[in-house]
């Protein structure tokens, strides 16, 4: 199982690569991450030690640009017919759905990672606590795996790539925009839901505790169950197709 | 070698098959007839997996597909009609990666790369992208990924769709040699084909079979002693 899941993944990796498009997204990313960072906020008066500055805009930057990577890793299977090819050969389909979901997240880190040479840079101009900018980098990483699992469950149920591109950029900026938590104490009494409880629903609440230097179980479980959830719906809307 | 037993399919609230019933033994080539819409290429996915079955069962060597799917599948291939192989990947990488799903070890991938580039005269476009690629190369590609693993059955929706004459019976030759050994099941329209490929006929109709007897027999219960005209008397209303 774990080498049909590399088998797919490498090959899905490789077709990034094959496409000019992956430059510009990448090239995207730095450029919005780095405009936002020294533009949109306070940078210059009042630069802190984490670059919380820098990783606070992640989940929204992210929400938009990760379905760009995953709306062809469906889509394509449909165009060239190859979802045929794919679903005839001796290997489990959790490994094809693995493969996809793990190919977009090596992905996203490497795009993420394209934004090492902005610490470099501030580093040299302030007092830099690095230790602490790494486990963000590795928050970051993690909150980008359960935004590329939500959009690779998006593509599996969109035929072509431009459907599929929406339905997940929308899936992930409600996820990542809407707080239930906050919505659930709004029309609950606190006795009956404790407020910590209802804030670990928040998506934004998780992976900013997490930047604040909170890495917590709670946060890895609810990242963690976020991503084996939407592969699990891929994996029903695949056998589903099958039917 | 491939039992078919009581199979059912839906699709929707459709019923594509109805109660289908035989089995395919090794050294056979059988072609699937039938008219547009009959069944044919659900049938062909409904044993490669492709298609879960409604009811009824298909049981290869000996498994089935709810034992375990990876093993029923191991020794069986199938190309579809539309061909389907990755644009951006080179013949020599395509066949690699369906290799790899296949577990061939790298020594094996070798020899029979060598073999069915010789074969299907794939030499030249070994290392060009699959996109560059004339219709008749693309098939001829779909085709070798399907053999790469040299699998004992081997299912073909209309293999020859898009093959010049000299390249039709360039592969007729080689299933015919192929089927030797292995079992082929082959959907086509082209009566010619039948004539000179299969040894045994199914014949579909509104996902009933209404068939199942030898081109021979097909040719003696023909006014005109030919399978075409056999075929369209059994599928006409």
């Amino acid at each position: 199982m774990i080498k049909d899941i590399m088998t797919c993944a490498s090959k899905e990796f490789w077709f990034y690569f094959q496409s000019k498009m992956i430059y510009l997204v990448v090239f995207v990313y730095a450029a919005i991450s780095a405009g936002l960072l020294f533009y949109g906020t306070d940078f210059y008066s009042n630069t802190s030690e984490n670059m919380a500055q820098f990783f606070i805009y992640q989940p929204g930057i992210l929400a938009t640009i990760i379905p760009v990577l995953t709306m062809r890793l469906w889509a394509d299977e449909y165009k060239y017919n190859t979802l045929e090819i794919i679903l005839t050969q001796p290997i489990k389909i959790a490994a094809l759905v693995w493969g996809k979901f793990l190919a977009a997240w090596s992905i996203s880190m490497i795009m993420i990672l394209s934004s090492v040479g902005m610490w470099a840079i501030i580093a040299q101009m302030v007092s830099l606590d690095n230790k602490w900018i790494l486990l963000n980098y590795l928050a970051t990483f993690f909150m980008a795996g359960s935004l590329c699992a939500l959009s690779t469950m998006a593509a599996t149920f969109c035929y072509n790539a431009i459907a599929a591109f929406l339905t997940a950029m929308g899936l992930c900026v409600l996820f990542v925009m809407a707080n239930p938590g906050t919505w659930l104490l709004k029309i609950m009494p606190a006795d009956i839901l404790p407020e910590e409880l209802a804030r670990a629903c928040d998506f934004r609440w998780q992976f900013e505790n997490m930047i604040m230097g909170e890495i917590s179980l709670a946060a890895l479980v609810y990242f963690g169950l976020l991503i084996a959830a939407s592969l699990w719906i891929s994996l029903i809307a695949v056998e589903y197709k099958r039917r | 070698m491939l039992v078919v037993k009581n199979l059912v399919k839906f699709l929707g609230e459709r019923q594509i098959l109805h109660n289908i019933n035989f089995c395919l033994k090794k050294g056979e080539i059988i072609a699937l007839l039938g008219p547009n819409g009959s069944g044919k290429t659900t049938l062909m996915r409904c044993i490669c997996g492709f298609y879960e079955i409604d009811a009824g069962e298909i049981r290869f060597n000996g498994k089935t597909i709810e034992n375990g799917r990876c093993e029923f599948l191991q020794d069986m291939a199938y190309v579809p009609e539309s061909g389907g192989i990755y644009p951006e990947m080179s013949v020599c990488e395509y066949l690699m990666f369906v290799a790899k799903l296949r577990h061939i070890d790298k020594e094996k991938f070798t020899d029979n790369l060598v073999y069915l580039a010789k074969a299907l005269d794939l030499e030249s476009v070994i290392n060009q992208r699959c996109e560059t690629l004339s219709k008749g190369y693309k098939r001829r590609v779909a085709l070798a990924g399907a053999m790469i693993a040299r699998p004992k059955l081997l299912v073909l929706d209309e293999p020859t769709e898009g093959l010049d004459p000299l390249q039709k019976q360039h592969l007729r030759d080689f299933l015919k040699n192929y089927g030797k050994d292995n079992t082929v099941l082959v959907s086509t329209h082209i009566m010619e084909e039948v004539e000179m490929l299969a040894e045994r006929v199914l014949m579909i109709k509104n996902g009933r079979l209404i068939c199942d007897t030898t081109t021979e027999e097909m040719k003696k219960l023909s006014a005109e002693s030919s399978v075409e005209d056999y075929f369209c008397t059994m599928v006409g209303d």
